[in-house]
């Protein structure tokens, strides 16, 4: 039920990259409007390449491909997926796709992959693809990627995410960037005039809305199982991480290092002594999305393409406002960019490989994204700025988005980090001590955190660097 | 087994009683058995199995690696909790629910107006699906908006964290079972009370004993059997609870309410992790079956 | 009552505790459900207002009456954009103030062109196909006006010109919902009609609407059952089950029970069965698709009814009720000459209606309720059972709905029928049951 939509909400990770500006909507999330979303579900038969095999080819016999990309059928964006899947059935008559619903769970996916079934092409987020390398999910198609006109397209550090060892295993498809949502109108009652810059004022702002505005929240923490993703920010902002990866491939934790235990002292003081977040700390990232399009809560975290939650619920566009974030005592706040990547089965055969390859590429030309946001911009849906190849240029498709939050966007973009490494391993144990300061005033962060560390060193460290070794070592 | 080893009756003009007795039980549990070994123990062989492994779910089986997986959990603190919490949710979970649809059907058989009605309402709890029940409950539970809080709140108590409470969390879990633990349990409960002879009641009257030492000495011994089936279901049921906590707490906060089954689903479908998770399980299973054994040990003894 | 003679010690004491005991319980136990059923007839607001809100507030209904006279006239199609912007447009922008329909008039010099009509039901399956965002100006909604008839998200009825002479408009209304509806064209000037009246009123019949949402989501998927769909596969599945259970399990635990004579052989079966139980479904879950796949049954109902066949509880509950059948009616049919097949049949199965009802209904209350099984192993809408097709709308991922916790409750509601009506249905069966005293606990 609810619970499943977790997973591609945790998706979060970094390239560093210049941002083109792109397509007004819901990238990373998994909205039915993510340029993946879009390639569709023309039923296999209707299609050119059906007619192609009443005429078939002399050398090259039909490829059939499943793909994970079908679109829900009240969609938004179904129309430009089909017309983009009838597309390029024309042009490949040789490769016959059929598409599936694409699932949300890991537990199917999983199932699917242990059943022999896993789809020839599917589509990952950043975390579950580092996870799925791991695990040996996904296809090494360096060679692919290598020799494809098409790699230098995408705009630099694209890759990163699906890269180890040197070996590529995903075609980025889609990413978003973060930054602090606040709510203009309270800032406004609260007579608010410049934005906060530091973990000071930001504290003071939130306070200062909070008291001026009864009943309202200063700002919305997360601290549920999904507590690390908003964390690691402040960890970045103390000029620090969570994880560092050495270069021998082993990983090292840093969650007792001055920059976290500074962090994790500053979501405490926001909690105890500030008091500026709301009492049900461990309310799930939808409520907190509530809060804040309901007028409840003033400030909270979010993705660029949460607008568009917010507006589909009703808040006034005018109203919502979009900031860098207050940077810490290290002097930085970098932005967190996340997305997903297209990735092909590793038991698919070259060929298969080969068609799928192609039909990734033919999602991700220059004409697919243009028809994509072309059909955005006529149909009003709305906001993501940023894609991930340089040749397509999304600030022609804009359009409804106030400009001020369009170059906030773009500011809070500029610097930006990767999410922390190993991050779906390690999630438990940091949301540990994160979730008992948030509850119990009187825990010490560096107490907790020193626990978290031996806990995960033990249980995760240890046998993940063990096997880097051992696996370099052959 | 016994049975199937004597197919040479078949051949044999053996006497019809003989054959009778002997092929019919077979017959009529053949279709039972098959179903339990192809989904059942072949499953579990299966997970066995793979517990052995360090699971490649690409290439199976992967790399064996023996016991390594068992040791592996064995030395983390973080399965000792689990365990640990495990069992406190399992001891209040008796504390707290396991008892009410015995103590609903005791009185519900004392009442004589409009008992149907009552037998019906007292199902109507127990039907909302485990998912949209927890889902109910984490609403209420809300601190700001909940309506049970509201409700305390009205006479004069809470607001209440209730899963915001790190020592409260695993109560704040057992308890809508309080509240929704009628069900068919009480229709049994009722049934077996109801099947005790009158006669047995009639002479406890003329005795004098008082309805609260008939209760004791009368109804409560003639259902212990339907007691112990219920409670060897109740006891796997509540070793093994993953949906309400899933949906509650995630086994948050800060694993206060991390229980072992979150631990089977975190390690195959989180970290893909398959080897560990069938470990992991089939632990539990020796853990439960071993309890079950020692309950109709028990039970046996009493007799 | 003859034992009324006999007054115990106490006896009042025990009559008013039952009393008290069983109304406090059913008060608890049907809390939840009744919040369950009141939250689904409530707008999200008040669903989520900080303090709980009991009754559910009335959706309004806003009447408008757009005026064409003078403007430059168009096709038909140009009056259902028309009318569409002033029903879809606004209501993004009121999202939040509970509005239940909006009905648009169009007229011109005196004759009624059309009447447009959008209730909540429809609103909010298509908002975000719809109108997502806050883009408001006519070669949006021109785009739309395909999804809308192919979806049947509005009501449009087309009367053309000089058919149908207009109604009287009625007086704009000062309610404040009306009012926020004015002010969304005074800022927003898309239409070319003249709004020349907006009525305010409000509907009970849309209170409902987050019921009729939910068959409007399933026509998109499971095809023309729409809703019914999930509710015939549950009910297959559940169907089949609670059959093989009763016919399948039921002789099973009679020879277990009485055919039997090796108690070292009984116990190791009933152990053998009963052992089952203890194996965390969550274990199972990779090696039970393997199967199932290897059995070419993937993605069809047979995937979800054959697990449920092995249920060892089920075994463990009839074979503690045969071995309380009395031994000496039994051994008297045998000397008749009956076979052990007619035995079960004519002697065991009508003494042991109960224990029958009783597996009946607790195994259609978990197989009815079971999801990540049927959720994992089905692809096909058409294949989902109702558990399956909950989630699904509760899903936000991969499509463009957002959650409306009424939704939720609408479906939690509707979930509970079949498992009521079962219960009202069988009681009967396990009160006779209850007075036959041949069966002892």
């Amino acid at each position: 039920m609810k619970r499943y939509k977790g997973s591609t909400h945790k998706r979060a990770a970094l390239l560093t990259m210049s941002l083109a500006f792109g397509l007004l909507t819901a990238c990373g999330s998994g909205n039915g409007n993510d340029p993946a979303a879009e390639s569709a579900a023309t039923p296999a038969g209707n299609t050119p390449a059906a007619e192609n095999t009443a005429e078939p080819s002399k050398e090259a016999a039909i490829v059939e491909i499943t793909v994970w990309d079908k679109p829900a059928p009240d969609a938004a964006t179904k129309a430009v997926a089909e017309e983009l899947q009838a597309k390029f059935d024309a042009a490949y008559p040789n490769i016959k796709v059929i598409h599936e619903d694409e699932t949300q769970t890991p537990e199917k996916f999983l199932a699917a992959v242990a059943g022999g079934e896993q789809p020839d092409v599917f589509r990952p987020s950043f975390p579950k693809m580092q996870e799925y390398v791991q695990a040996g999910i996904v296809a090494d198609i360096t060679d692919l990627i290598n020799a494809s006109p098409d790699k230098d397209r995408f705009i630099d550090g694209a890759f990163n995410m699906a890269t180890r060892d040197g070996k590529i295993y995903g075609v980025p498809l889609s990413m978003y960037s973060t930054g602090v949502y606040y709510n203009k109108k309270l800032f406004e009652t609260a007579g608010i005039t410049s934005l906060p810059a530091t973990w000071d004022e930001f504290a003071a702002t939130a306070k200062t809305v909070q008291e001026k505005n009864p009943g309202t929240i200063g700002f919305d923490i997360l601290g549920m199982d999904w507590g690390d993703w908003h964390f690691e920010y402040y960890v970045w902002q103390a000029g620090g991480d969570l994880t560092e990866l050495q270069p021998d491939g082993t990983v090292k934790l840093n969650f007792t290092s001055e920059a976290t235990v500074t962090a994790l002292q500053y979501y405490k003081d926001l909690k105890w002594t500030h008091k500026v977040v709301q009492s049900n700390v461990l309310q799930s990232f939808e409520e907190n999305n509530k809060d804040f399009y309901s007028g409840k809560s003033a400030m909270i975290l979010g993705a660029s393409d949460a607008y568009n939650t917010f507006v589909g619920q009703g808040m006034d566009p005018s109203v919502i406002g979009f900031m860098p974030y207050p940077v810490g005592p290290a002097g930085v706040g970098p932005s967190q960019v996340g997305g997903s990547f297209w990735a092909i089965s590793p038991s698919a055969t070259p060929e298969k490989r080969q068609a799928a390859f192609d039909y990734i590429m033919f999602m991700s030309s220059k004409e697919a994204f243009e028809t994509r946001l072309q059909f955005n911009k006529d149909n009003g849906l709305g906001v993501n700025p940023f894609t991930v190849v340089k040749d397509v240029d999304t600030s022609n498709y804009v359009e409804g988005m106030p400009a001020d939050f369009l170059s906030a966007i773009r500011k809070a973009a500029e610097t930006q980090q990767l999410e922390y490494y190993l991050k779906s391993s390690l999630s438990p144990y940091v949301v540990k001590p994160i979730q008992k300061v948030l509850l119990d005033q009187n825990a010490d962060p560096l107490t907790e955190l020193k626990a978290a560390e031996q806990l995960a060193q033990k249980e995760v460290i240890d046998k993940y660097n063990t096997d880097i070794l051992s696996q370099s070592g052959k | 087994m016994k049975l199937e080893s004597s197919p040479p009756l078949k051949a044999l003009p053996a006497p019809r009683t003989r054959f009778r007795i002997r092929w019919t039980p077979v017959l009529f549990l053949l279709p039972s058995i098959i179903v339990f070994i192809v989904f059942k123990y072949y499953l579990i062989f299966s997970a066995v199995q793979i517990s052995l492994f360090n699971y490649d779910i690409v290439n199976p089986p992967g790399r064996f690696v023996g016991l390594e997986n068992y040791f592996v959990f064995l030395q983390t603190s973080t399965f000792w909790l689990a365990l640990k919490n495990t069992f406190i949710i399992f001891l209040l979970s008796v504390a707290l629910t396991f008892w009410v649809p015995i103590v609903q059907a005791i009185f519900l058989s004392e009442i004589r107006k409009a008992n149907g009605v009552y037998r019906v309402l007292y199902q109507i709890p127990s039907i909302l699906p485990v998912v949209a029940g927890a889902l109910l409950w984490k609403w209420m539970y809300n601190p700001d908006s909940g309506l049970f809080n509201y409700l305390l709140g009205k006479i004069g108590l809470g607001p209440y964290g209730w899963l915001n409470d790190i020592n409260m969390t695993k109560f704040a879990i057992v308890l809508p079972g309080f509240f929704a633990s009628g069900g068919i349990g009480v229709l049994l409960y009722y049934a077996a009370i109801k099947s005790i002879p009158a006669e047995l009641f009639e002479s406890a009257k003329i005795d004098g004993c008082g309805p609260w030492r008939r209760i004791r000495s009368l109804v409560l011994p003639n259902i212990r059997f339907v007691i112990l089936i219920q409670f060897i279901s109740f006891m796997s049921g509540a070793l093994l609870a993953f949906d309400n906590i899933f949906i509650l707490t995630k086994g948050g906060p800060a694993d206060a309410s991390l229980v072992v089954s979150l631990l089977i689903q975190r390690s195959a479908f989180e970290q893909s992790n398959f080897g560990m998770s069938a470990a992991l399980s089939f632990f539990m299973f020796l853990v439960i079956a071993l309890l079950t054994v020692i309950q109709f040990k028990l039970q046996k003894e009493e007799n | 009552m003859k034992s009324n003679r006999i007054s115990e010690r106490g006896e009042k004491g025990l009559r008013f505790t039952s009393y008290a005991v069983t109304i406090l319980f059913l008060l608890f136990g049907t809390l939840p459900l009744v919040w369950l059923c009141l939250t689904s007839i409530m707008d999200n607001e008040s669903i989520q207002s900080a303090t709980p809100k009991f009754i559910p507030d009335v959706p309004h209904t806003i009447t408008v009456t757009l005026d064409f006279t003078g403007a430059d006239s168009g096709d038909e199609t140009f009056y259902k954009k028309e009318a569409m912007e002033a029903i879809w447009f606004p209501w993004a922008s009121l999202i939040r103030n509970n509005i239940g329909e909006i009905i648009v008039n169009g007229t011109r010099d005196g004759q009624q062109l059309f009447r447009a009509k959008a209730t909540s039901a429809q609103f909010y399956v298509g908002q975000m196909s719809i109108v997502p965002t806050r883009v408001v100006n006519d070669q949006v909604m021109k785009l739309k006006l395909p999804t809308i008839a192919e979806r049947k998200l509005s009501d449009f009825e087309w009367y053309g010109p000089a058919s149908k002479p207009a109604k009287a408009t009625a007086p704009s209304s000062d309610h404040e919902v009306a009012k926020l509806y004015r002010d969304f064209f005074v800022s927003h000037d898309v239409l070319a009609g003249k709004i020349t009246s907006v009525g305010h009123s409000r509907n009970k019949l849309r209170l409902f609407d987050s019921f009729a949402s939910l068959q409007h989501i399933a026509l998109g998927k499971a095809g023309d059952l729409g809703f019914y769909r999930y509710f015939i596969n549950s009910g297959m599945v559940t169907f089949t089950v609670i059959i093989w259970q009763l016919v399948f399990a039921g002789i099973g635990s009679y020879a277990l029970s009485q055919l039997i004579r090796s108690s070292r052989l009984r116990f190791f079966l009933l152990m053998f069965f009963l052992a089952t139980i203890m194996i965390p479904g969550v274990s199972i879950l990779i090696p039970q698709y393997i199967l199932i796949k290897n059995l070419h049954l993937s993605d069809s109902l047979w995937a979800i009814i054959l697990p449920h066949f092995a249920w060892g509880f089920v075994i463990f509950l009839f074979k503690g009720f045969f071995d309380q059948l009395p031994k000496e009616l039994l051994q008297a049919a045998r000397i008749d000459g009956a076979g052990e097949l007619r035995t079960f049949l004519k002697i065991v199965v009508p003494m042991s209606i109960p224990v029958f009802t009783i597996v009946a209904v607790m195994t259609f209350v978990p197989v009815w309720n079971e999801f990540m099984w049927p959720y994992i192993v089905t692809k096909s809408p058409e294949h989902w059972t109702f558990p399956v097709a909950m989630n699904d709308m509760q899903q936000t991922t991969n499509r463009n709905t957002i959650v409306r916790p009424n939704l939720i409750s609408a479906s939690g509601v509707l979930s509970l029928i079949p498992l009521l009506i079962l219960f009202i249905s069988t009681q009967r069966f396990v009160e006779k049951g209850i007075n036959f005293t041949g069966i002892k606990g």
